[in-house]
């Protein structure tokens, strides 16, 4: 039996709760439905997770999901050795086995063809089926899968197929309300309140922007590095220009306005 | 348009949106008399003149004031038009003293205009109401602001002494009542036709009001009037009897608004009978982009991308992939090169561990704009030959095949890492072939979206395919990708209300690919009429 004791997480994360979420997960790993999580980037998805990893004493096997991605990634696959080959277990392979929560991170970036793998896992069977290796794995009873995807920017051909989200139970994810997203920021940062009203009404603008240059506004955890940078000593504008409007846009225009937009904020 | 101009609304259009979102759209207006054009608003519709981009930025965060702090429209009723001018001097101040207060850094934007106020108040001293009103402005935005003209003091005094009601839109209507009446008292002249309002970045206060003293029906209200029906419905208003003439003079001050001079694009034509380009024959009307179709015409949409074309998407898919062996990892095991690894150790030779092999995508970089021909024919189902049949049945037409059609090559197109754009097309005669954009090619819109606004178009008129080819010409022009490449989803039928001859608008659009091609921009038709499902067709 694998321990992966590695993957325990020791310190609780900070996790602002919004709704209902911690109550639809212990339900659902109790009852041991698979869940899936939807929302915008940097929302607080992951760190949903790594709370209640912790909170269920649960192993955390996270995946980030990429379009080159293969059922051989998630399952295993034959190694080379001198005596021949033998067989690697891969990330879902040593979750199933060893009771943990595996969470797929972008589901949707991943084939279509190589998210079939989950089927047998996600309805009452609970089984993983190695084929190459010859083998059929039973999940822990205390396995759990999880996945997450951005419904936002994802093009028509990365939805998730019919039968595979008929599979989970789902909670979407929003930007918080300002005030709380503003409270998050305080929290995680060690800023002031006024210094994080100022990031929520700027990342408030950016939003708007979704769709005219970009894919995405500013994350919650995008305004928390900001805050950080601003912590320090650097200036606010500065900060901002580094933590906000340079990574999201190599567009000249589009920069001059978000800079223009920080400057009516305070 | 040039490239400089291009930039400046552009960079106004983001300006816009990131300050009212999607609740709002933008139009541009070629005015006359650009000097005194100002911007305008109804409902949620924002109007900028072209001619002033340096007004701009601050216009926009004003009508981002009354958007957030304003009321519904005041009722013009037995108002003078000194009154309404007051009373939307004080909405302007109210509503831009409330923002100021939750965004100070506006005050930097409006600044300068304040003080260009402020300096022509100085330099033009003169009691007359025009200048009254400019040092109204200017006192209105900055309390310290010295000035010794007794109705201003006046004015000013009422207006920060009830700062505690600034919340309340009725304040503005009740000091521009008060403080109109005071100037009616002092028999000071007010030519309302000569006025203009003042600072230059605000709007002409048309949207402040409405001619009638009931308020709009709740659903106009919810769907948002577009400018021109809110005219025409205030026009029909009924007008009480002695105040006829005045009621009459503020409808045309409403409706002036409501109707601004647009420039057309123009495209020429191909006389195949004369062999020459009719020059600057078309003009192209490039509609706002679909609305939003409900949600049951998105769901059946969505159900028949999921069951009618599954295996376009399939051969799509296959199409693009290829294998790839000898990788250092991989899905499975590439055998040939295992046993040479096996091998060359047993010679203890160097193994080459690239022993994997995987399928992965191929990239075609390029840009991509699909045209959908949205004329009245495409409204039939495929098999079907008059739109008489497909009232009798329910089944799918050629446009909603087209619409999911593009849909599916949108996706596959994009995730190739290609640029694509989707406009619908449709002629109503030589003077309007409308163009709706679905998407531009700088839009990064969700698939969600594109698929909601696709279901918004509808069939209407007639088919003018040559000239929508020479405007998608225009549109690629400024595509960086190497590759240009059109779509048409069409039914095949270059027709339209003002040709007789049937060859003439078919050999236009002959014409037009001849020129595409020339210009190194592949053009594929796709038969979206074709009884079996949608087909390739050679023009």
């Amino acid at each position: 039996m694998n321990s992966l004791s590695e993957y325990l997480i020791a310190d609780e994360p900070h996790y602002y709760a919004t709704g209902s979420e911690i109550a639809v997960f212990e339900q659902a790993h109790r009852e041991k439905l698979p869940l899936m999580l939807k929302g915008p980037t940097g929302c607080g998805k992951t760190r949903f997770v790594e709370y209640m990893a912790w909170r269920l004493q649960r192993p955390l096997i996270t995946i980030a999901c990429h379009e080159d991605m293969t059922a051989a990634d998630l399952v295993g696959r034959h190694l080379l050795n001198n005596d021949g080959t033998h067989w690697q277990d891969g990330p879902l392979t040593r979750a199933t086995r060893a009771g943990a929560i595996c969470y797929l991170d972008e589901i949707v970036e991943a084939h279509q063809d190589t998210v079939v793998v989950i089927h047998p896992l996600t309805d009452a069977r609970r089984l993983l089926p190695l084929e190459r290796n010859n083998e059929l794995v039973h999940a822990h009873p205390d396995f759990q899968l999880v996945v997450s995807y951005n419904p936002g920017y994802q093009h028509f051909a990365k939805q998730l197929k019919e039968s595979t989200k008929q599979r989970f139970v789902a909670l979407d994810f929003q930007w918080p309300e300002p005030a709380v997203e503003a409270q998050i920021i305080v929290a995680e940062a060690d800023v002031d309140n006024h210094l994080a009203e100022t990031l929520v009404t700027l990342a408030a603008h950016s939003r708007n922007l979704v769709g005219k240059g970009l894919a995405e506004g500013f994350s919650t955890r995008m305004l928390i590095h900001a805050a950080r940078l601003a912590r320090n000593g650097l200036g606010l504008r500065d900060a901002c220009l580094s933590a906000l409007i340079l990574p999201i846009t190599d567009d000249v225009t589009l920069r001059a306005t978000l800079l223009q937009l920080f400057e009516t904020c305070r | 348009m040039n490239a400089e101009t291009d930039q400046i609304q552009r960079s106004a259009e983001l300006w816009f949106a990131a300050w009212l979102g999607e609740r709002a759209s933008c139009q541009w207006i070629d005015c006359q008399t650009p000097a005194s054009a100002r911007a305008s608003f109804a409902q949620n519709k924002f109007r900028l003149p072209r001619h002033n981009p340096a007004h701009h930025r601050a216009s926009v965060a004003h009508f981002y004031a009354h958007a957030r702090f304003g009321g519904a429209p005041f009722a013009v009723g037995k108002f003078r038009p000194i009154q309404i001018v007051l009373t939307s001097l004080f909405e302007d101040a109210r509503v831009e003293q409330l923002v100021l207060r939750e965004r100070p850094g506006l005050r930097r934007l409006w600044a300068p205009y304040i003080d260009a106020l402020h300096l022509q108040t100085r330099t033009k001293e003169s009691d007359d109401v025009a200048a009254l009103l400019r040092r109204l402005a200017v006192a209105l935005f900055d309390p310290a602001w010295p000035n010794n003209n007794p109705w201003v003091n006046k004015a000013r005094r009422l207006f920060y002494a009830r700062e505690s009601e600034w919340q309340n839109p009725a304040l503005s209507r009740e000091l521009g009542n008060l403080l109109g009446n005071d100037l009616g008292q002092m028999r000071l002249q007010f030519n309302w036709k000569s006025y203009v309002v003042e600072p230059a970045y605000r709007d002409d206060h048309r949207g402040l009001w409405i001619d009638d003293d009931e308020p709009p029906p709740l659903e106009e209200q919810q769907a948002g009037i577009c400018p021109d029906r809110e005219a025409t419905r205030i026009a029909a208003a009924p007008i009480a009897g002695d105040t006829s003439a005045r009621r009459s003079e503020i409808g045309d001050w409403l409706i002036a608004g409501a109707a601004p001079v647009l420039a057309p694009a123009t495209l020429p034509e191909w006389d195949y009978a004369r062999q020459f380009y009719r020059a600057a024959w078309v003009s192209v009307r490039e509609q706002e982009p679909p609305r939003e179709a409900p949600p049951e015409a998105v769901a059946r949409l969505l159900e028949m991308s999921d069951a009618a074309l599954p295996s376009y998407r399939a051969r799509q898919h296959a199409a693009n992939r290829r294998r790839h062996r000898r990788g250092h990892d991989g899905d499975s095991l590439d055998l040939d090169a295992c046993i040479r690894n096996i091998a060359d150790r047993r010679l203890g030779q160097h193994a080459d561990m690239r022993i994997y092999r995987r399928l992965i995508e191929q990239e075609q970089p390029g840009s991509l704009l699909i045209l959908i021909d949205t004329s009245l024919s495409m409204g039939a189902p495929p098999a079907l030959a008059t739109m008489a049949d497909a009232t009798v049945r329910a089944d799918p037409s050629a446009l909603d095949h087209a619409k999911v059609a593009t849909l599916q090559m949108v996706e596959h197109t994009t995730r190739s890492g290609n640029r694509c754009a989707i406009y619908g097309f449709c002629s109503d005669g030589r003077h309007a072939l409308h163009m709706a954009p679905v998407k531009n090619f700088s839009d990064n819109y969700s698939s969600w979206k594109i698929l909601t606004r696709l279901a918004g178009l509808s069939a209407a008129y007639s088919t003018r395919l040559g000239g929508a080819l020479r405007y998608a010409r225009k549109l690629l022009a400024d595509e960086p990708a190497a590759a240009h490449e059109i779509f048409v989803f069409t039914d095949g039928e270059a027709s339209d209300i003002d040709t007789v001859d049937p060859r003439y608008l078919r050999e236009d659009a002959c014409q037009a690919v001849h020129e595409l091609q020339r210009a190194g921009i592949e053009v594929e038709f796709i038969n979206a009429s074709a009884p079996a499902g949608i087909k390739s067709i050679k023009i």
